[in-house]
């Protein structure tokens, strides 16, 4: 398994979180996430199409796929959990999560292509709703948004039932 | 590195970003947001550690925002467009197991399926951008209610916290009695 040993309680974690968003506030950027995966198919976009960048999509004007704060904090988060990986669990990783093999067997590819499903509809909601859990949810909510709110009833509830559909009739 | 100094932004944002990104991401890791199962389990109904994690960082934040009156960017209720996106989030957020951005944590964890979550995510942003100018009109722009604001809507900042705080707490007391 590729977990820490103790996970640190809920509070505890929750309220260093916090304060890493205050961090973040104060020191002039509002935590997200999702707007980097666009500035990332924009530059895989434009290596192999310029054109197609720069001429007839103007959403990329918009974000150009360039280097900026939140493009850092992403790679921070990769480096956080190779920290993680290397330096606290120290273990090869983990093909697929225990609990999916429980439930599903134990077909990589089927759990790969489930997860590259998930990670379409997860941008692609994000970028229509305009953020994710870190930029809607955290950064709104503490900033006291109704956007918040809404979204973040409209992915509970989706979340909720398609979990439980998934699940259905298996033991977990 | 010519590419950051073309886009003009300054060495220290950029390096002040990496090191909020790998504070975010650490914490995410040891409180166990960066795992499927925990993920799932919220979603089950079975474990709510995740939820009560989420809405503490959420209280502690709002409280050090207030004090600090460090508001940067309030996203408009644009109804239409939370409430679709948000729907279609959560049946990734069900499949993958992972967010946006814990999804990148278990990447460099070195968990294999994330590896694919962020392939789908990186492809879906190019087919959004793609369509973005036909989904603009119906999905984007309609029931457009402004930047509101708890505080907002009950005419203090102030009031506003306190009701965010009791609200979210007392959510957080209910989920802990109920486990």
């Amino acid at each position: 398994m590729n977990e820490p040993k103790k996970e640190w309680p809920w509070h505890i974690g929750g309220a260093l979180l916090g304060l890493v968003v205050v961090f973040a506030f104060i020191t002039g950027h509002p935590v997200g996430t999702s707007t980097t995966y666009e500035r990332a198919a924009g530059h895989i976009l434009e290596f192999f199409s310029p054109e197609y960048v720069a001429g007839t999509i103007h959403y990329f004007k918009a974000a150009p796929p360039v280097a900026d704060w939140q493009v850092m904090f992403v790679i921070g988060l990769v480096i956080s959990g190779l920290i993680a990986r290397y330096l606290v669990v120290r273990n090869k990783g983990e093909d697929i999560p225990g609990m999916w093999a429980a439930g599903f067997g134990k077909n990589k590819t089927k759990r790969y292509l489930q997860t590259f499903a998930g990670g379409f509809l997860l941008v692609f909601g994000s970028r229509l709703a305009g953020g994710c859990t870190s930029g809607l949810f955290i950064s709104g909510g503490s900033q006291l948004a109704i956007a918040a709110l809404v979204f973040a009833g409209a992915m509970f509830a989706s979340g909720i039932i398609t979990a439980k559909l998934l699940y259905r009739g298996r033991d977990i | 590195m010519t590419e950051f100094i073309r886009t003009g932004i300054p060495a220290g944002i950029l390096a002040l970003g990496l090191v909020t990104g790998v504070a975010f991401g650490f914490v995410i890791f040891k409180s166990g947001a960066s795992r499927y199962e925990n993920i799932l389990k919220m979603l089950l109904l079975k474990d709510f550690t995740i939820l009560k994690f989420m809405m503490t960082a959420v209280m502690v934040a709002s409280v050090g925002i207030f004090l600090f009156d460090s508001v940067i960017y309030i996203a408009p209720v644009q109804l239409v467009r939370l409430v679709a996106g948000g729907l279609i989030f959560g049946v990734g957020f069900a499949l993958a197991g992972y967010c946006p951005g814990t999804v990148m944590v278990a990447l460099g964890e070195g968990k294999r399926d994330a590896v694919y979550g962020v392939m789908g995510g990186i492809l879906a942003a190019a087919v959004f951008a793609h369509l973005y100018p036909v989904l603009e009109k119906p999905l984007i722009n309609p029931l457009n209610y402004g930047a509101l604001t708890i505080g907002s809507l009950l005419g203090s900042n102030l009031i506003g916290l306190i009701v965010l705080l009791v609200v979210f707490g007392g959510a957080t007391v209910v989920l802990q009695k109920i486990k």
